[in-house]
């Protein structure tokens, strides 16, 4: 899978929860979930475990703690796929 | 310092915390513990959900690092509203006021003394519902430190925390903002 792959995939796990469209439209490794998607908390648990179903890993606590933005994401993904 | 936060229930829908791996990822064995053996657990949920978020907003403003961790802020109910929570070696008091339609934490030291008020909102815009929020908390000040509105801005500092200024000018007056669904809540301290 290619980052531009992983970004778009992540694109659409956050689609729903997202409150703001341009910086949706604009999303790079840069954005911030909640400062820049306004993304609220409650619902940064359900990428979490979207993430999890989507990419069948685990996402343990000292992980989750990170996910603030889409380039943590993608980090915590791309190492939790490679130790499978 | 102090910390709030607002929880919609009418939108925080059920199937939310009962989706598969929620209370796992959110809650500590003990809380989860609490919310399984609980009359109300989904009121529950919400009910410790904006302890931990009203904490951590109050552990921001005290230079505390930023992260998603809503399992360690360690949550004790002494009575339906009011509690503890603990992180790292900080421990913070909260009272909260429930009914039917939502949830309202304010976290504090060891006590709170100021003004909280809420906003119903029309526009579900996130933009639109920040700026009537942001609004409200200036009147408030305003009216009670009779302090001329147009005067008073709020600016995000480096770390993304809000900050009140008065002709350019920092106040040091402790405040909180929040705003869920279909509900905004300020809070701030009288010094």
């Amino acid at each position: 899978m290619t980052q531009q792959e992983l970004i778009n995939k992540l694109k659409t796990i956050v689609k729903p929860y997202i409150q703001n469209e341009m910086a949706f439209q604009n999303m790079t490794p840069e954005t911030d979930f909640i400062n820049d998607l306004k993304i609220n908390s409650a619902n940064l648990v359900d990428v979490v475990l979207d993430i999890e179903d989507e990419f069948d890993i685990e996402m343990d606590t000292q992980s989750m703690e990170k996910m603030l933005d889409v380039k943590s994401a993608m980090d915590i993904i791309n190492t939790k796929l490679k130790n499978i | 310092m102090v910390g709030n936060d607002i929880v919609d229930l009418t939108i925080t829908s059920p199937i939310n915390w009962q989706r598969n791996g929620f209370l796992q990822k959110v809650f500590t064995p003990t809380e989860q513990h609490y919310i399984l053996n609980s009359e109300k657990p989904f009121q529950l949920v919400w009910l410790l959900w904006s302890m931990k978020e009203s904490a951590y907003k109050m552990y921001m403003q005290q230079g505390g690092k930023r992260m998603f961790a809503p399992q360690k802020f360690e949550c004790f109910l002494e009575k339906a509203d009011k509690g503890m929570v603990f992180v790292e070696h900080l421990i913070y008091q909260t009272k909260s006021k429930f009914t039917k339609k939502y949830i309202h934490t304010i976290a504090y030291k060891t006590q709170f003394e100021g003004i909280t008020k809420l906003i119903s909102f029309t526009d579900t815009s996130e933009k639109n519902q920040s700026k009537q929020t942001h609004m409200l908390l200036k009147e408030e000040i305003a009216k009670h430190k009779k302090i001329k509105l147009d005067s008073l801005t709020i600016l995000k500092n480096k770390r993304d925390i809000p900050q009140l200024y008065y002709n350019n000018k920092r106040l040091k007056i402790p405040f909180s903002i929040s705003h869920h669904g279909t509900y905004g809540a300020i809070v701030f301290c009288q010094i």
